[in-house]
């Protein structure tokens, strides 16, 4: 199967993603909270703080609709991903997109703090907003702003010769 | 069940689209600020859309979705300064990553070796979370109130 979407390829991808993170709330009991059909920050803290909460007799918080079952999306993503770049021959080890492994390690910690800090990833960010919250559009606003200042500081490193 | 079937199906789903047409919201803006390039900056755009139709049509279709639109949500000036400082180091620490969240598990499914690198911080960071930043939050919080 392949997706030949043709210039709004993204666009028509975005819309599909948002239906279905807004029917898994409305018809599959994905919440409270809302807006959670879809989320890299706050399903991944489901499923690890599942398996703490089981493996180790912890409290530590899982929302309404996952105490029994965890939220597999995690896992979906995994697979389809794999499957994807395996029937098109991308699956292979390769290094990237951070080179140096250690610095990669950071960055995912720096930002599962801040995600969480916030309380969503930057696709529950855009759901929210849809949803009419008025906290997301001003996180989605500093998105932005950290975005443009990282875009910058990489340009400017860039021209310095600074190593990533 | 439900809900972790349903969260599985669309991970499936999500995954494979993913993959095929490396979806990233951040490096959509990124692109579009630094490059004028507006591809995956649409995916964003997209997801907005989908989920106002969603939730919009859903909702008079008899679905669960309540407090919708949520509206003023601000319900306390420490939580308005965490999702600022929360949503800046997002987005900066994500371009240095050269990805969102999301794109890192599909690019550790694809088998790159950075990607799975950043997983593992990442994990380990939500832990570190729930162990230390949320008892420091607590403490921030009460001061601000």
């Amino acid at each position: 199967m392949k997706l030949k979407l043709g210039y709004n390829r993204m666009l028509v991808i975005g819309i599909v993603m948002g239906l279905l993170a807004a029917a898994a709330q409305a018809y599959f009991q994905g919440q409270p909270p809302v807006a959670n059909g879809i989320s890299f920050l706050g399903h991944p803290r489901e499923l690890l703080n599942w398996i703490v909460n089981n493996l180790f007799g912890a409290n530590w918080p899982v929302a309404k609709a996952f105490i029994v079952f965890p939220p597999l999306t995690v896992i979906g993503v995994f697979i389809g991903s794999f499957i994807a770049a395996a029937r098109n021959k991308e699956l292979k080890l390769r290094p990237g997109p951070v080179r140096k492994k250690v610095l990669a390690a950071i960055f995912g910690f720096l930002v599962a703090n801040f995600g969480l800090l916030w309380g969503a990833c930057d696709m529950r960010t855009a759901l929210l907003v849809s949803y009419g919250s008025v906290l997301a559009v001003i996180a989605l606003f500093c998105v932005v702003i950290g975005v443009i200042v990282a875009g910058y500081y990489m340009q400017f490193a860039a021209r310095k010769g600074v190593g990533q | 069940m439900i809900p972790a079937m349903a969260t599985l199906v669309v991970g499936v789903l999500i995954g494979y689209m993913g993959q095929r047409s490396t979806f990233c919201t951040i490096s959509g803006i990124r692109d579009l600020i630094l490059r004028r390039n507006s591809y995956r900056f649409r995916g964003l755009v997209g997801i907005i859309i989908g989920g106002t139709i969603g939730y919009t049509a859903f909702k008079f279709l008899g679905g669960d979705i309540p407090n919708f639109p949520l509206g003023m949500d601000i319900v306390s000036p420490g939580i308005l300064v965490a999702t600022i400082v929360g949503g800046l180091g997002l987005g900066f620490w994500s371009v240095m990553a050269e990805g969102c969240p999301y794109r890192q598990h599909v690019m550790a499914a694809e088998g790159r070796v950075g990607s799975m690198f950043y997983l593992l911080g990442f994990y380990a960071g939500i832990a570190y979370f729930f162990l230390v930043t949320v008892k420091w939050l607590e403490l921030l919080l009460r001061f601000m109130r």
